[in-house]
Parts: C-alpha cells; sequence; structure tokens
C-alpha cells in the first residue's frame, strides 16, 4: 500500500466517527422532533403556573397542556385520570407525550390515564421521573430544540442531580 | 519496509483529523441585565450555545464558582450571575470561535 493512503483514509475515518458522536450527544442536526407535555399537579393553579413558565421556555413550538385539581374551577385539590387523558389528547403527537407529575397519586392517576390510551398511543407516552418544576422548565426548552422524547426526558430527569444552589469552590 | 509488519492503519493517528476539532476559545463577559442572567436570558444562551458542536462552558469568576455546561439550563442558573459579575466563556470543538462569537453578544 502506498504510503501516501494512509492519512487520508485515516482521517476520513476519524472524521466520521467524530461527527457520528457528537451529533448524537449534541445535536440531532437531521433529525427533529415535535414532542408534547403535560403538567400534572393535584393543585390546578400550579399546574397552570407551571404551565406558564414551560411554554415561557418553549416559545410556542411545543404544545403543553394541563391536568391539574379535580374540578375546572379550581377548587378541589387532587388528581383525576380523565383530566389527564384529555390532556394527553390536547397535545398528541406522533412522536410522543412527555407527563411530568408533581408526586403521589398524580403518578397513579397518570398511570391510570394511560391504560386508558389505546396501546400504540401508549407506547409513545412516557412518565417523567424528573422534579416538577425544573423538569418542566428543561423539558420544554429541549423539545423546542426538536430533541426526541427520550433525549428530552433524560435531560429533565437529569434535574434530580442538579443542585439549585452554586457549586461555589 | 519493515513498516508493513506494523497495522495497515493505525487506529490512533489523532495528528491531523483532530486539529479542526480541538479549536478553543475562551473569553470573559459581563453580565449587562439589571436582572442578572435570568431564566428567560439563560434560555437564549442554550437555544444558541446548543446550535454549535463545540463543548461550551462558563464560570461565574465573581462568585468563584467551578465551570459548568452552558447547555445546560439547569446549570447555568447555578452560576447565579448578577449584573456585574463577569463569566468566563470557554468552547472547545470545531466551531468553538464561532460559538463564542455568537454567545458574547448575549451577555
Amino acid at each position: 500500500m502506498p504510503d501516501g493512503k494512509r492519512p487520508s483514509n485515516v482521517r476520513s475515518r476519524g472524521w466520521n466517527e467524530h461527527r457520528n458522536d457528537r451529533q448524537l450527544l449534541f445535536c440531532p442536526v437531521g433529525e427533529s422532533f415535535v414532542i408534547g407535555l403535560v403538567i400534572v399537579s393535584h393543585s390546578a393553579k400550579l399546574a397552570a403556573g407551571v404551565r406558564e413558565l414551560a411554554a415561557q421556555m418553549a416559545g410556542d413550538q411545543v404544545g403543553i397542556s394541563q391536568a391539574g385539581g379535580l374540578s375546572d374551577d379550581g377548587e378541589q385539590l387532587g388528581t383525576d385520570a380523565f383530566r389527564i387523558l384529555s390532556a394527553i389528547e390536547e397535545v398528541w403527537c406522533k412522536d410522543g407525550v412527555l407527563l411530568l407529575m408533581d408526586l403521589g397519586s398524580s403518578v397513579m392517576s397518570a398511570e391510570l390515564a394511560l391504560e386508558m390510551l389505546p396501546e400504540q398511543q401508549r407506547q409513545n407516552c412516557l412518565l417523567s421521573n424528573a422534579p416538577l418544576v425544573e423538569g418542566a422548565i428543561v423539558a420544554a426548552l429541549h423539545a423546542s430544540l426538536g430533541e426526541s422524547l427520550q433525549a428530552v426526558n433524560a435531560v429533565a430527569e437529569a434535574a434530580l442531580s442538579t443542585p439549585k444552589l452554586s457549586n461555589t469552590g | 519496509m519493515s513498516s508493513n509488519s506494523h497495522a495497515p492503519l493505525p487506529v490512533d493517528h489523532p495528528a491531523q483529523p483532530e486539529k479542526p476539532l480541538q479549536q478553543s476559545k475562551s473569553v470573559v463577559v459581563t453580565v449587562s441585565d439589571p436582572r442578572g442572567l435570568h431564566l428567560r436570558s439563560g434560555r437564549d444562551v442554550v437555544r444558541t450555545a446548543s446550535q454549535f458542536q463545540a463543548q461550551i462552558t462558563a464560570a461565574n469568576l465573581s462568585r468563584n464558582s467551578n465551570a459548568v455546561d452552558l447547555k445546560s439550563i439547569l446549570q447555568l442558573m447555578q452560576l447565579q450571575a448578577r449584573q456585574g459579575h463577569d463569566l468566563q466563556l470557554a468552547a472547545s470543538g470545531p466551531d468553538a470561535d464561532a460559538a463564542i462569537e455568537a454567545l458574547c453578544s448575549l451577555f
């Protein structure tokens, strides 16, 4: 093999490898996803407030719905699977829907809502383990960047290990 | 020659392909917003940073903080940057120069 060929082979291999790595990690250049977000809370006011924050991060590019409380007037606290179900349908996207819950029966009601969905839709829904406020902010931002359902959930769940206070050293 | 006994395609041959990828750039910017670096301006920083392949970090020199990932809104908020704070932005990657140039205008 002529010596002159080696560097060019190596260079092209090296470049492709780097390129693929970086695309997976940082920028899904070729592929862009559209997902929906559902905010679930015991309190209608809390759900509405979190949705408002998330919408500001997403800038109208992501469908975000809310399912909070037991009644439309927001007086009764609690979670209801049917309200969550209609919130999912409101923002339904083929690339998936991510559900962010506050805690406790929000999670159980969200699970119930998923069970009521047709199998095909259920497969594209994901319950996030992320904390509600941080998770919604992060998820909305990354969903607006066109990231996939799994990728958005991964960065949202990373909020679990990101302290609020600065890491002054 | 005797070099034929070596592997025909050395896996580690970073000298030529790595060069453009190792571009790195660092600047210090001062936060000008009276409300500091808040959620909405942080969103714009993350949006801009995410357009580049380079790895980009920021450290709050005024708080002597560690460097955080500029593509993470939560880490960016950890900087707790107020107006007048100096932030050191550092980028490394194939488009580091362009990334820093684009980010500088946001502070």
